[in-house]
């Protein structure tokens, strides 16, 4: 495949963060060391890694945000950092972002629909920004959306926030949307919903999508029920496996991802292993 | 006889600028045996928290509590002066790793001296003998005192923190120790490591221990009993085993099948439908009806009472006689 067909191309990026340590001496945090990635349209990449791992930093130089301190990151063969005018502009119309935080990520001071239609006149000044936005809120499992246009966001829950931003980040019909930690806010039994969502958004209007994730089962219940894509694990800012997610999580190969899968709490797993204990006594 | 035993607990918080009060704890009984290590289940607005700071008689105003006891080896907390039970029973008896606990420490303050000031707080002075004791219960939780002591928080890491505050709970050697979402804020690898020091902790003290979680995945990790709250409202309550393979209550059913382990398939893990409660608005009924997919007339119009399934206790009607 040629370089220019990939939707975006991460190739051998660094993002070296340099701290000064009393009067001399210098700290260098290695956020992202020599990673590799490309994403195709379509495709749905999930990755993985603690605190600290890198995921953010990867995400914000996917978005335009962090510019690498040496590598080189391409939007459909281009280099991200170097786009001017109107490529930039089709640059940041096609790569979006979801915060983590609902809390924080959207303006206290205005209604979801002003805070909706604000990009939709910024990218679409011509369509009709009210049902634009009431559309949006639909896609995003909102309904009924006059509900929630002239409500501000204290009025509704963290759940309802995070569709809120959801909902703006598409609103300039982007290609490829970059959700950290997305769901690390919401109530774990809500968490499924928004996977359900996201994967609709999918098929609906052709999205790419990057989730980022400390939690493996649930990176895991994504790509299962989207039904293709690939999980990256991050380690200290490397990329220490890629792949299908089913044989990574019952074949790990790297060390680090060994500990992940052990460590994550398995419901499932733990029921059969009860099975088996109370057989004896059966 | 239970060591902790809450009767018929009912908090609000009033707010007077909305001239209305929302029910945080709507008649909460639960019991906490000895030796247990009490799961506590729910998601954020159930009133997990507020649990928590009633039995330390830490609910400030606007929270006050309408009604209900909490017995303590049978004495009720509640009828206490403020004096008692801050000098017998307040990190003496019943101590609390607060919510973020990366957030509880004074930011100006080194690790030795958090625990010198938690000790004054309770008339123990002798400096030599509040270390000694921090060194034995620092080393415990697997840290290195003689490095940990002069630290400020902000050069801990949060599992570290949170070992800290561990330490600091169980400083005064309690008998029962609420941890609320003690793993929250940590990834999976550290929190795995915290399980295990919290099990520990049960296993060589004996302690008593109320875990609250928001994650029914890590239930099974940890706990021996779980209550499991909504809306201010106990749903479920009986052994960790019996709840988790087969929950009665519908909300409990909903909340298993939402959680995706790393072994489920696609299809097993089920979203619970709707919206969590509003608290500002309250539900005639079954809290859970809206969204309950077995609901009937009745459970819109009463309450539940607790019905007796297998030793367990459940809050549903199907499960009347």
């Amino acid at each position: 495949m040629r370089s220019n067909e990939y939707l975006i191309e991460l190739r051998d990026v660094c993002v070296y963060f340099t701290e000064r340590v009393g009067l001399l001496g210098k700290r260098v945090t290695k956020a992202l060391d020599h990673v590799n990635l490309s994403i195709s349209d379509g495709d749905v990449i999930a990755v993985v890694g603690e605190s600290g791992a890198g995921k953010t930093t990867m995400g914000r130089v996917i978005l335009g945000l962090q510019k690498p301190t040496s590598g080189i990151a391409l939007f459909r063969g281009k280099d991200i950092y170097s786009l001017k005018g109107r490529e930039f502009e089709e640059f940041r119309r096609s790569v979006q972002w979801v915060p983590q935080d609902p809390y924080s990520s959207l303006d206290p001071s205005l209604t979801i629909g002003e805070q909706l239609m604000a990009p939709i006149r910024r990218w679409n000044p011509k369509i009709d920004a009210s049902a634009r936005a009431q559309e949006l809120l639909r896609l995003v499992g909102l309904v009924p959306p006059s509900f929630y246009m002239n409500k501000y966001p204290h009025q509704l829950s963290g759940g309802q926030r995070q569709r809120i931003a959801i909902a703006r980040s598409l609103a300039s019909n982007p290609r490829l949307i970059v959700a950290d930690e997305p769901v690390t806010m919401i109530d774990s039994s809500l968490r499924i919903s928004f996977i359900n969502t996201f994967i609709e958004l999918m098929r609906v209007v052709n999205l790419s999508l990057v989730f980022i994730t400390h939690d493996i089962a649930l990176a895991r219940i994504l790509l299962l029920k989207s039904g293709k894509g690939r999980v990256v694990i991050l380690k200290d800012g490397r990329i220490v496996e890629e792949g299908d997610i089913n044989e990574i999580v019952s074949n790990p190969r790297d060390e680090y991802t060994k500990v992940l899968v052990n460590a994550a709490p398995d419901l499932k797993k733990w029921l059969k292993g009860y099975e088996k204990r109370s057989e004896p006594s059966l | 006889m239970p060591l902790l035993s809450i009767r018929n607990l009912n908090v609000e918080y009033r707010l007077p600028d909305l001239k209305i009060a929302i029910k945080a704890l709507k008649g909460v009984s639960v019991n906490v045996n000895k030796g247990d290590i009490a799961g506590i289940v729910g998601e954020s607005g159930s009133g997990k928290s507020t649990l928590a700071l009633a039995i330390m008689r830490m609910l400030k105003p606007p929270a006050i509590i309408k009604s209900g006891n909490i017995y303590f080896n049978d004495v009720d907390l509640l009828s206490l002066s403020e004096h008692e039970f801050n000098s017998k029973y307040r990190w003496v008896k019943i101590s609390m790793v607060p919510q973020a606990s990366q957030n509880i420490f004074n930011p100006t303050m080194r690790i030795r001296d958090h625990f010198i000031d938690t000790a004054k707080a309770h008339g123990i002075t002798d400096e030599n003998e509040v270390l000694k004791r921090a060194s034995e219960i620092l080393e415990f939780t697997k840290l290195n005192p003689a490095r940990v002591f002069n630290l400020y928080p902000h050069q801990l890491s949060g599992g570290m923190k949170q070992r800290v505050a561990i330490a600091l709970a169980l400083f005064l050697n309690p008998e029962l120790v609420i941890m609320d979402e003690p793993t929250a804020a940590l990834d999976v690898v550290t929190q795995m490591d915290i399980l295990n020091l919290v099990k520990s902790i049960n296993e060589k003290f004996g302690t008593t221990i109320i875990f609250i979680t928001h994650d029914i995945s890590i239930i099974p990790v940890i706990a021996s009993s779980v209550v499991v709250l909504y809306n201010g409202e106990v749903m479920e309550v009986g052994p960790m085993e019996d709840i988790i393979i087969d929950p009665k209550h519908p909300y409990t059913k909903a909340l298993v099948q939402s959680t995706p382990s790393l072994s489920s398939s696609a299809d097993e893990v089920k979203p619970i439908p709707g919206e969590p409660p509003n608290p500002l608005e309250d539900i005639q009924g079954c809290p859970f009806w809206p969204r309950c997919p077995y609901v009937m007339d009745v459970c819109k119009t009463d309450k539940p009472p607790e019905y007796n399934v297998n030793g367990r206790i459940v809050r549903c009607y199907l499960y009347e006689k």
